[in-house]
């Protein structure tokens, strides 16, 4: 009999651990991953900016671990540099987004009828376009580089955030337990700083945290495409967009190393995003 | 006393829910109120708490509404009745802080207080529920359906608990479909 009850008792104790453990160890990793990259390229310098013509088209090797290109340049250099700079449109963009996202949301559900028409009619007419379309067509009309890649990213962005947060707001305002709160006396002033902030401040900053992906990889996909940052910069997009010459000729490791770094800083995000959502609500926390 | 007078109440391009409805709460009183689904009873619960406005008519209190309402409306559910990200202790003392022997005649333990309220039973809930509303200045509760998805054991005590509480002068308007229940505890009946 002892041997039926030992091995389940023992499992549903690893699953009651692991959840919390591992989603903590994976949002961990995620940041660590970011910092890594904001504290490279700093600690790096000029490296992968001089050129070396002593140094070039070098597949990687110890000295070189992600190669070099045409130019001689280091390509792990170039790479976290591309990253770090990846990471300030990011980090400005998802602020800005939100920020956007935050004041719309706020003005459909308290303003009244009208309000929340025109705000809703907003994110209807973002939302239907073409997202690429959209940013194509405003950064080309801003002249492109950095900042006009960034307000178009800036403008597209802002919906879907707003939406949730729209829908947070009308739900929690209308609980059974906001009523309730006003049936004990409490003014709105503290129904707003106990019962709807609580709800909507995990939300919002999981909403930023998966806007920076989004970000990252339109800034990326419009400077492959020529419409983004300026072509002197080593930002992921030029990266790839300078491979595409080069593959063909069997130089992998130009398009592959940039291309996976992206990937990683995109699943970072990606990591911190869920893990704050599961940390932060105590029924998925747990579990 | 709570004498409510030709109260009437409906939703936008809809026939008015509640019609010219007259009643009285007195100290004491369980009052019960019955009647088919979707007749209003539940509307009516929420007029005399002051959870709606009635349109027509006028409800008379003798006790002031400002600070904690005098007149409390329970849930049936009461999962939707308190906020998912709090804590036991703290949705109770959101009203006030109940004293020992009120908690304890409710059968409301403390180990719950440190936990969330899906990780306590729908009846626990709903003693957590009653308990949160029986701050010192509530003077009316109006019981919508309270006991209705609990089972036989925990619908008595919890009755068994407003009763005394009723014969120590609160006044309960026990709005159910449970004409034997009303029978048992109600000392007069209203129809709608």
């Amino acid at each position: 009999m002892n041997h039926a009850v030992a091995p389940q008792a023992m499992n549903s104790l690893v699953i009651r651990s692991n959840n919390r453990i591992s989603t903590l160890m994976l949002t961990a990793l995620g940041l660590g991953g970011i910092l890594l990259v904001a504290l490279g390229s700093v600690l790096i310098g000029d490296r992968g900016i001089t050129m070396d013509f002593s140094a070039r088209m070098l597949a990687p090797s110890w000295q070189h671990w992600f190669g070099t290109d045409q130019f001689g340049h280091d390509m792990l250099a170039r790479t976290l540099h591309g990253l770090s700079l990846s990471l300030n449109v990011g980090l400005i963009t998802a602020a800005l987004s939100t920020a956007i996202a935050v004041v719309l949301a706020m003005l459909a559900a308290t303003g009244g009828r009208w309000a929340d028409a025109v705000v809703s009619f907003l994110i209807d007419t973002t939302l239907g376009l073409p997202h690429l379309m959209l940013l194509i067509l405003i950064a080309f009309a801003l002249g492109g580089g950095t900042t006009a890649v960034i307000i178009a990213v800036t403008l597209t962005h802002w919906p879907r955030l707003t939406r949730i947060l729209r829908a947070e707001i009308l739900q929690v305002r209308s609980a059974e337990y906001v009523q309730a709160s006003r049936q004990f006396g409490k003014s709105w002033w503290y129904i707003g700083r106990h019962h709807l902030l609580p709800h909507l401040l995990p939300q919002t900053l999981v909403g930023f945290t998966l806007l920076f992906p989004h970000a990252i990889l339109h800034e990326a996909a419009l400077t492959f495409l020529g419409f983004g940052l300026e072509p002197g910069k080593p930002a992921i997009g030029t990266l790839l967009a300078d491979s595409m010459r080069y593959l063909m000729a069997g130089n992998w490791w130009l398009g592959l190393f940039p291309g996976l770094g992206l990937l990683l800083l995109v699943l970072s995000f990606d990591a911190i995003g869920n893990g704050t959502r599961k940390l932060t609500d105590p029924r998925l926390s747990e579990v | 006393m709570l004498e409510a007078k030709n109260l009437s109440f409906g939703y936008p391009r809809q026939p008015a829910i509640v019609d010219g409805v007259s009643l009285t709460l007195r100290p004491g009183e369980i009052t019960g109120l019955t009647g088919p689904s979707g007749c209003g009873k539940s509307t009516l619960g929420r007029l005399l708490a002051g959870v709606l406005k009635p349109q027509s008519g006028s409800i008379q209190l003798a006790e002031p509404r400002g600070g904690v309402n005098p007149v409390q409306y329970l849930h049936q559910s009461p999962i939707f009745a308190v906020n998912p990200r709090w804590r036991i202790g703290r949705i109770i003392e959101e009203a006030w802080a109940p004293d020992e022997a009120t908690r304890e005649a409710l059968g409301v333990s403390r180990d719950w207080y440190n936990r969330f309220p899906h990780e306590i039973s729908g009846g626990e809930l709903q003693r957590v529920a009653i308990l949160r509303a029986l701050a010192p200045e509530v003077r009316y509760l109006i019981a919508d359906e309270i006991t209705a998805m609990l089972d036989p054991i925990t619908q008595a005590d919890i009755w068994s608990f407003l009763m005394q509480r009723s014969r120590e002068g609160l006044s309960i308007l026990a709005i159910s479909h449970d004409r034997h229940l009303l029978q048992r505890i109600a000392s007069n009946e209203i129809s709608l």
